[in-house]
C-alpha cells in the first residue's frame, strides 16, 4: 500500500516514514501543504496522514483542496490540537479519522488500516480467497491453513491485489502502489515476483489464483 | 446647534424685514391718500396739485427721499413733486383701477414704491384715469433692518455663549458619574480596589453591576490560567524525576523501558488535562446562549466517520431551538466527550435526549448508550483525572474528568447512572437555565 506522510517536524517525519516502511508500506513524504498537495494530485496514494500545523498552510487547507480535486483516498489527521472544535473542523473538512499527538505508532498503524479496508470496503483485517487467508494487521499469509512465508514486496503485491478482489489490476496501478516515488523501479520485477507468488500459492498448479490477463493486468478471486 | 441659531437669526430677520415692508407699505398708502386728497380735476382732464396744500412737507423738500409722481393711463407724467425734481419714475406694470402695486425699484436711488391706479369722473360725466405712485429710498428701510441685524445678531451671541456655558456646566455635571466609574476602573487597573464600590446614580447602578461580574470571570480566567501552570509545572516535576532515574540507571534496560512508558503516558495524561482546563471559559456570566442541536450534529457526523465500522446508531431527540447557557467552545468539550465516550463504549445504539426529570431552573441533556456500562462504586473515580474503568481502550478517564470539571465551573452537575432503556451508561448534564446569574 502507498501512503502519503506530511509532517513539518523532520524528526517525527522520519520515524513515522522508518515505522510504515518497516510495516511494508510505500511511503511518500511531504514536509508541508505545497509538496504534500502535489503529490496527492499526481501519484495514486491508497491513505494519506497529514499533520494538521503545517508552515505554509493547513492541513486542514490541504485536505480541503485534495478532496477539492476529487481525491478520495482516506485520510487521517495528526494533531497536537485537543479541542473538539479542531477535530470536528479537520474531519468536517474531509478527514476520515484523527489521532492527538502525542500517540502509539501501532495505534497509528491500526487506524491507518482500519482506514484503508474501509475503503475497499472490508471492515474485517483478515481477508478471504479461495484457501488463501490474508491477515493484513499480523501482516501473515495462511494457504490451506497453513502459514507461508512471503518477501515483503512478494506481501505487498498480494496484499494489494487481496484488497481489490475481482478487479484488474494493470501492472502500472500495481507498481505505482507498491513502491513510493524516490523508487527505482525495473517492470520486470513485477512479473517475478507474480511468478514467485503463484509459486508459493500453489505449488502444484492446481487452484491457479493470480489470473494474468494478457494485455490488461492482473486479478485474483472471481 | 451653531445651525439652528444661524435659522433662528434668518427667520427674525425675515420676519422683521416683511414687517418693515409692511409698515411702509402702509405709510405710503396713507400718503397717496393725503395726495390725494389736496389734488383737483381740471376741466381739461389735469391733475391740479399745489406744493402749499401738500400734508407732507417731505415732499417739498428735494432730496428728501419721499416722492411722488403722477402719470397717465398711458405713462406720461403730468406732475411729480418738487422732492422728486430731476427724477424718472419707471411703471413697473399696468395696474387695474383701484389696484395697488407695491415694488421695489432699481431706478437710482434704489427706492420702494406704492403705485395706485385711480378713475377720476369729472363734473361732466367723463372718467379719466391716473396712476398714483408715493416712493419712499430703500435706505431707509435698509438702515432700519441693518440696525435690527445688528441689535439681533449681538443678543443672539450672548445668548448662544450663555447657553453654551450652561450646557457645558449641565453635561460636566451629568456625566460626573460616568468619570466616577472611569477613575474606579483606572484604580482596579492600579490595583488599589478590587470593584466598583462607588455609590452611583441609578441608571449606572445596572452597568457597574455588570462590569463587575466581567472583571470577576477575567480574573477568575486569569486566576485559573495561572493555576493551571503551576499545576502543570509541579506535576510534570515528578515523572521528570522518575525518567532522569531512569537515565542514571543505565544497566537496567527492560525495567527502564517500561518506566520511560509510563512516565511518558503520564506526563501526557497531565499536559492534556491541564490544556483542556486552561482553555475552558466556565463562566456562564458572559458564555452566553448556545443552540445545541448544530452542534450534536456536527460532532455526531464527525464521529460517525471515525467509528465508521461500528455502524453506530444515533438517535437525537432535541428541539431545534433548545438551547442552554454555555460557551460554545465548552459545549463542544463536553458533547465531544460524551459521545466519543459512548462511541467508544457501545454496541451499536446512542441516544441524545432532554431528561424528564430536569428541574425547572435548568437546562439538562443526556447520552446514553448500549454499552457494558460503569459500576456505581467506580463512577466516583472515574471523574477524576487519571483514572480509566478499563485500560484497553485509550482516553476515557481525561475525558470524563474534564467534562466534570467544566460543568462544575459552570455551577452545574454531571451525573452518571445506569441507562434503563439501552441498558449502557446514562450521562446528565444540569447547567442552570439563566445566564449572567
Amino acid at each position: 500500500m502507498r501512503i502519503l506522510v506530511v509532517e513539518d517536524e523532520q524528526v517525527l517525519c522520519q520515524q513515522i516514514q522508518d515505522f510504515f516502511t518497516q510495516k511494508g508500506f510505500a511511503v511518500d513524504v511531504a514536509h508541508n501543504g505545497t509538496d504534500g498537495l502535489h503529490i496527492g494530485n499526481e501519484y495514486p496514494l491508497d491513505i494519506a496522514v497529514i499533520d494538521i500545523g503545517l508552515p505554509d498552510f493547513s492541513g486542514v487547507e490541504l485536505i480541503k483542496q485534495l478532496r477539492q480535486k476529487n481525491k478520495a483516498f482516506p485520510i487521517l489527521i495528526l494533531t497536537a490540537r485537543t479541542r473538539w472544535q479542531d477535530k470536528v473542523e479537520g474531519l468536517d473538512a474531509g478527514a476520515d479519522d484523527y489521532l492527538v499527538k502525542p500517540f502509539y505508532f501501532e495505534e497509528l498503524l491500526a487506524r491507518v488500516n482500519a482506514l484503508i479496508r474501509r475503503s475497499v470496503g472490508n471492515a474485517h483485517p483478515v481477508l478471504t480467497c479461495k484457501n488463501i487467508e490474508l491477515n493484513s494487521v499480523s501482516q501473515e499469509v495462511f494457504v490451506d491453513k497453513q502459514k507461508l512465508e512471503l518477501t515483503a514486496f512478494e506481501y505487498k503485491v498480494l496484499e494489494y491485489l487481496m484488497f481489490h478482489q475481482g478487479e484488474v489490476i494493470s501492472k502500472a496501478t500495481l507498481t505505482e502502489h507498491i513502491y513510493n516515488e524516490d523508487y527505482d523501479r525495473d517492470s520486470n520485477v513485477l512479473e517475478v515476483f507474480i511468478g514467485r507468488l503463484r509459486k508459493k500459492l500453489d505449488p502444484e498448479g492446481k487452484t491457479d489464483p493470480i489470473e494474468t490477463l494478457r494485455g490488461r493486468g492482473y486479478r485474483i478471486g472471481e | 446647534m451653531a445651525i439652528a441659531f444661524a435659522v433662528m437669526a434668518l427667520v427674525l430677520e425675515q420676519g422683521f424685514r416683511k414687517s418693515a415692508e409692511q409698515a411702509l407699505q402702509e405709510r405710503l398708502q396713507v400718503q397717496i391718500y393725503a395726495l390725494l386728497s389736496v389734488a383737483e380735476l381740471l376741466p381739461n382732464g389735469r391733475l391740479k396739485i399745489s406744493d402749499e396744500f401738500l400734508h407732507e412737507p417731505r415732499l417739498a423738500t428735494p432730496g428728501s427721499g419721499l416722492y411722488a409722481f403722477v402719470h397717465k393711463k398711458n405713462g406720461v407724467m403730468i406732475w411729480r413733486s418738487a422732492s422728486a425734481l430731476g427724477l424718472k419714475n419707471s411703471l413697473n406694470t399696468d395696474p387695474k383701477p383701484g389696484e395697488s402695486l407695491f415694488v421695489r425699484q432699481l431706478d437710482e436711488p434704489s427706492r420702494f414704491a406704492l403705485q395706485y391706479d385711480i378713475i377720476w369722473e369729472g363734473d361732466s360725466g367723463k372718467e379719466y384715469e391716473f396712476i398714483v405712485t408715493i416712493a419712499e429710498e430703500a435706505r431707509f428701510l435698509d438702515q432700519q433692518i441693518e440696525t435690527f441685524r445688528q441689535t439681533l445678531y449681538y443678543w443672539l451671541l450672548i445668548f448662544a455663549v450663555f447657553f453654551l456655558i450652561i450646557l457645558f456646566a449641565v453635561i460636566r455635571w451629568g456625566l460626573r458619574p460616568l468619570r466616577e466609574i472611569g477613575n474606579d476602573l483606572h484604580a482596579i487597573e492600579q490595583g488599589e480596589i478590587e470593584f466598583l464600590k462607588g455609590s452611583y446614580s441609578s441608571e449606572l447602578q445596572l452597568l457597574a453591576h455588570n462590569l463587575n461580574g466581567l472583571i470577576n470571570s477575567e480574573r477568575a480566567h486569569l486566576t485559573r490560567y495561572r493555576n493551571t501552570l503551576a499545576d502543570l509545572a509541579h506535576s510534570l516535576k515528578t515523572p521528570l524525576a522518575i525518567l532522569r532515574g531512569c537515565l542514571e540507571a543505565g544497566d537496567k534496560i527492560v525495567s527502564s523501558r517500561e518506566t520511560i512508558q509510563n512516565q511518558v503516558d503520564r506526563m501526557n495524561d497531565i499536559v492534556e488535562y491541564q490544556l483542556q482546563s486552561a482553555a475552558a471559559k466556565g463562566q456562564k456570566q458572559i458564555s452566553g446562549r448556545i443552540v445545541v442541536l448544530p452542534v450534536l450534529e456536527k460532532i455526531i457526523h464527525s464521529l460517525e466517520k471515525v467509528y465508521g465500522n461500528k455502524n453506530i446508531r444515533f438517535e437525537l431527540v432535541i428541539p431545534e431551538h433548545f438551547s442552554m447557557c454555555c460557551d460554545e467552545g465548552d459545549f463542544y468539550e463536553i458533547a465531544g466527550n460524551l459521545l466519543d465516550n459512548a462511541c467508544k463504549w457501545c454496541k451499536s445504539k446512542i441516544k441524545i435526549t432532554i431528561p424528564n426529570n430536569c428541574h425547572y431552573n435548568y437546562s439538562c441533556l443526556s447520552i446514553e448508550d448500549d454499552g457494558p456500562g460503569i459500576a456505581l462504586e467506580n463512577l466516583d473515580n472515574i471523574l477524576k483525572r487519571g483514572v480509566r474503568a478499563d485500560q484497553n481502550i485509550d482516553g476515557h478517564g481525561i475525558g470524563l474528568a474534564v467534562v466534570n470539571e467544566l460543568v462544575n465551573l459552570m455551577g452545574g452537575t454531571l451525573k452518571g447512572e445506569k441507562s434503563q432503556e439501552l441498558g449502557g451508561m446514562k450521562w446528565v448534564i444540569s447547567i442552570e437555565q439563566r445566564c449572567g446569574e
